[in-house]
């Protein structure tokens, strides 16, 4: 029993924190057409704006805020100086975005040096459930990060702006037609990605030593999670999260950690090799 | 000097005026010209090295007494660490120490006169790269000898290359001995960290007597936290103690929660951690949110990662060849001139102090081997040479090629200062059944 | 109108159009004709900014529009109903109208009535997800869409494309009424001949990528030889 509580828990942290990130990057890779190899930077953003702000005296809970508000605005400066350039070239965005990706690291590196550097956490203590002792903090975190998620599909799916990203989403051709400023949104949508990335980071700098290059540890799962969650649904990819990070804990409590890692990539690729269209297949279109 | 050679074949008579006059123009005399004479023949000829460094003082001076620029032919040396990855930070400091060094050797005559040129290389924590970073250093840049390495899976790289070309390979950093297959008996393999009889056989009955000896581990994947573990389960046979369980994580987790619960259901006295770099912190950090209370020993705690984070690192207990807590002069100058170049509230941490003493050593058995660069002159002179290091008076094994070092049990402060609780001198390093002198 | 004045145009580095010269005047109804794969959608694209313009001009009103973007052509009045119809399949038939706001300038923030007078089925269907409709009612939504924009000149590419005749008879007959009463100009591109008759005043045929007949509707009507002839069926 106090397995399953752990496995659980232990699961939903981690998803938790990945489908965010997988959810900026589906983003990005939905309505912009490319993959943003620099998402995993935009997560250390996250984590040294609270590192930073946390050591100026603000309370952390504000901080997560101003993090993802740093990330947005980080990520539409970017789109629309660098990125919409890219946007009709996918395989020059991903060279473009890894190598931007190297200058954030290095710039990082410069202004912070290359020890790990952490944040106290807010909430203290831990809750004894199953005779398991699990810390509060982590909890409120998988809750923050639910409430992130929820709270992202509902502004997609609610308001006027997310009409316009769904429609983009279904057919972009169709949108510019219509007379949609494809560009703007694509700047709005490429910062709300970055800007995920960032609240992931912003909700990680508690739990794990901040440094530069810590995004590389949520990068490689998450685009895989993309995958898997198709192109045309945006909680597709927080859907992928929620597999590659179910299956990462199942597999590594049952063999090594190091397999959980290792196995879970593999199984993706027998994954993406058998439902090419992703977890979440499109309900075809009925045509007459 | 070559020059005026040709210029005295086509018209001797307007050569030698010339001579003249700027002999007159610069006020020299000519004993001034003839004392500069042999250096710059030294310069032109190799052949030339052995007789220039003859009798000469480790230390070359000028006539006004201060120590002088080193100006002769360049010694080729090569660091190769973790600059980028999760290493980074070690290995930044580990370059810092080597650097330190290397700076300090030139500006007091370097060796035998010779500077010492450093060509510095970055594995990132990645065996693939250490083999072609290796070969490069060897092949490109001709270095005599290779300084560095902190991850094992990099030395067993660098291994593969550095010794077919002839080239010696001082490794900085503690590690597994001959444990987990590890390669630990190598004519081009000199160590100037510590090996397990050496960091762990002190401290394991250390611990036994203060602590206790039930132990759970958490290590990273890879040989030196595997190699750890079996040297203390063979010698936790001995103190009748016993491993209760061991979880390795990959390089670069950042989220340990998975082995918490195993730690609550262990009832162990100790938790042993052989994560390293970030790793370290990350668990460090969910330790004390999980709200953990066992005694933490970890490898590869050092001041640096104390000082940064008090918070998380306090009461951690750790064995190193170099803490900056010793007191000592010589440690005490270490501290000083690291933090001239480095920062006032930076620390050298025991990797670095043994890429600091590579280099110190490399010079002592060069010169010793009368300015030979060649490795099998000098090798041999290392046994030879002692070099009075921060971290005390240290030499080589002549068997081994390992460093006979000092080991210090230290213990993190509320303050994030690691307070050192015990040592041993000269811990003479043990590999079974290597005899390389 | 809407001027096309030696257009060259195609796909990646494949010519498609090759100096094609017409023009829509205001209020215009022009068919254009041509067998499958001569550059009637290639045209449309280009027109529509999808696809870009090589050399030539295109001009809306006294505009030139060669380098603006889709989105602006469609803020100065070119609507446009692709081929395939171009839904949001998973939005519902009023959200995929809304869509059809945001090519209004000045920009306005309801669908006008009369769109649901013209085509009633859209009413009955207003949140009924798109994709789940049968042809002729997408056919009717891409149509009300573009509509929505306020276009002053309306392209449509094979609309008839999979719907029954009666229904093509009649939505030509309400898109034909419609012009007429609020001065639309439209340009259709069609493969069904009695559909395109139905509706337009003038014919333009599009062979090889160029154009190679112009005549009035009634001319076709009267020696229908000429179609099988230009078309060769």
């Amino acid at each position: 029993m106090d397995l399953l509580f752990s496995l659980l828990l232990d699961g939903a942290f981690l998803i938790s924190i990945l489908g965010l990130v997988a959810l900026g990057l589906g983003v990005i890779n939905n309505l912009l057409g490319i993959t943003n190899m620099a998402h995993g930077e935009f997560i250390a953003v996250g984590a040294y704006t609270v590192v930073v702000l946390t050591d100026q005296g603000l309370p952390y809970w504000v901080t997560l805020f101003i993090a993802a508000l740093v990330g947005m605005a980080l990520g539409v400066l970017l789109e629309s100086t660098l990125i919409r350039r890219l946007t009709d070239r996918p395989l020059d965005a991903i060279l473009v975005t890894l190598g931007l990706g190297l200058v954030m690291q290095q710039v990082l590196k410069e202004m912070f040096g290359s020890t790990p550097r952490s944040v106290v956490s807010p909430v203290s203590g831990t809750f004894d459930v199953a005779g398991l002792s699990y810390p509060l903090f982590r909890i409120t975190i998988i809750v923050a990060a639910v409430a992130a998620v929820a709270a992202t599909f509902l502004f997609f799916t609610k308001s006027s702006f997310g009409l316009v990203v769904q429609s983009i989403f279904q057919n972009r051709e169709s949108a510019l037609t219509n007379g949609v400023n494809a560009g703007k949104y694509n700047r709005l949508a490429f910062g709300i990605g970055t800007g995920l990335a960032a609240l992931a980071g912003s909700l990680l700098a508690p739990n794990a030593a901040v440094l530069p290059t810590m995004g590389a540890f949520y990068l490689a799962p998450a685009f895989v999670a993309v995958i898997l969650g198709g192109s045309k649904r945006l909680m597709g990819a927080v859907a992928g999260a929620a597999f590659m990070g179910g299956l990462e804990v199942v597999i590594g409590e049952s063999f090594t950690r190091t397999w959980g890692r290792a196995g879970v990539l593999v199984l993706a690729i027998i994954v993406i090799r058998m439902w090419p269209e992703g977890l979440l297949r499109e309900p075809k279109a009925r045509v007459a | 000097m070559s020059k005026s050679n040709n210029n005295s074949i086509e018209d001797p008579r307007e050569s030698n005026k010339l001579g003249r006059r700027l002999v007159l123009k610069t006020g020299l005399g000519f004993g001034a010209a003839a004392a500069l004479a042999p250096v710059l023949a030294a310069c032109s000829s190799d052949a030339a090295d052995e007789t220039s460094n003859t009798g000469s003082n480790d230390t070359a001076t000028s006539p006004d007494g201060t120590p002088a620029e080193a100006t002769g032919d360049p010694i080729k040396v090569g660091y190769i660490g973790d600059l980028t990855g999760v290493l980074a930070q070690q290995g930044q400091i580990q370059l810092n120490c080597f650097e330190l060094a290397v700076k300090q050797i030139n500006e007091s005559g370097g060796i035998g006169g010779r500077p010492i040129e450093a060509v510095t290389e970055d594995t990132a924590s990645d065996s693939a790269q250490a083999i072609e970073k290796s070969t490069k250093l060897a092949l490109e840049d001709e270095v005599v000898t290779v300084i560095g390495g902190i991850t094992s899976s990099v030395r067993e790289a660098a291994l593969t290359v550095l010794p077919n070309e002839k080239i010696p390979f001082f490794y900085t950093t503690f590690y597994e001995g001959a444990a987990a297959g590890a390669t630990a008996c190598d004519e081009y393999l000199i160590a100037t960290g510590q090996i397990p009889n050496q960091q762990v056989a002190p401290l394991v009955p250390y611990l036994s007597e203060n602590v206790g000896k039930k132990y759970i581990v958490v290590g990273n994947d890879y040989i030196w936290p595997r190699g750890m573990t079996e040297v203390l389960e063979e010698l936790l046979v001995e103190e009748g103690g016993e491993v209760v369980s061991s979880t390795y994580f990959p390089l670069g987790t950042t989220d340990f929660g998975p082995f918490f619960k195993e730690l609550a259901d262990a009832d162990a006295d100790i938790c042993w951690v052989t994560l390293v770099g970030s790793d370290q912190d990350t668990f460090l950090q969910q330790y004390k949110q999980f709200g953990a209370t066992t005694q933490i020993v970890s490898l590869s705690m050092n001041d640096d990662i104390a000082a940064t984070n008090p918070e998380i690192s306090e009461g951690v207990i750790t064995v190193q060849n170099y803490l900056a807590g010793i007191e000592s002069g010589n440690n005490t100058k270490f501290l000083e001139e690291y933090r001239a170049e480095n920062g006032a509230d930076t620390f050298p941490i025991a990797i670095g102090e043994g890429a600091y003493n590579s280099v110190y050593l490399f010079k002592g058995a060069v010169e010793a081997a009368d300015g030979s660069t060649d490795p099998t002159d000098w090798i041999p002179k290392l046994s030879g040479v002692s070099f009075d290091s921060p971290s005390g008076s240290i030499g080589i094994d002549a068997d081994t090629q390992h460093a006979i070092t000092n080991s210090y049990i230290g213990k993190v402060g509320a303050d994030g200062v690691i307070e050192i609780l015990d040592e041993e001198k000269a811990v003479v390093p043990v590999v079974e059944g290597c005899i390389l002198s | 109108m809407l001027n096309i004045e030696n257009v060259v145009s195609g796909y990646g580095k494949i010519k498609v159009l090759d100096e094609v010269s017409f023009s829509v005047g205001a209020g215009e109804r022009v068919v254009l004709l041509g067998r499958n794969g001569m550059g009637k959608t290639t045209l449309a694209k280009t027109v529509v900014g999808l696809l870009p313009l090589w050399s030539g001009s295109l001009s809306l009103e006294s505009n030139t529009i060669n380098d603006w973007p889709p989105y602006r052509r469609t803020w100065d009045g070119i609507g446009y109903v692709p081929q395939g119809r171009g839904l949001f399949p998973k939005l519902t038939v009023e959200e995929n109208l809304r869509m059809g706001l945001y090519g209004t300038r000045p920009r306005t923030n309801s669908i006008a009535d009369e769109i649901f007078d013209y085509f009633p089925v859209l009413g009955e269907r207003r949140n009924q997800a798109a994709g789940t409709l049968s042809g002729g009612e997408q056919q009717q939504l891409s149509i009300g869409r573009a509509l929505v924009g306020k276009p002053s000149v309306l392209i449509l590419d094979e609309p008839s494309e999979g719907i029954q005749p009666n229904l093509v008879a009649s939505i030509a007959d309400r898109l034909k009424s419609l012009a007429v009463d609020t001065g639309l100009a439209v340009l259709l591109i069609e493969q069904n001949i009695d559909a395109a008759l139905r509706f337009a005043e003038r014919c333009v045929f599009i062979d090889n990528g160029t154009v190679v007949h112009a005549c009035s509707a009634e001319d076709l009507k009267q020696d229908e030889s000429l179609v099988g002839q230009l078309l060769g069926v």
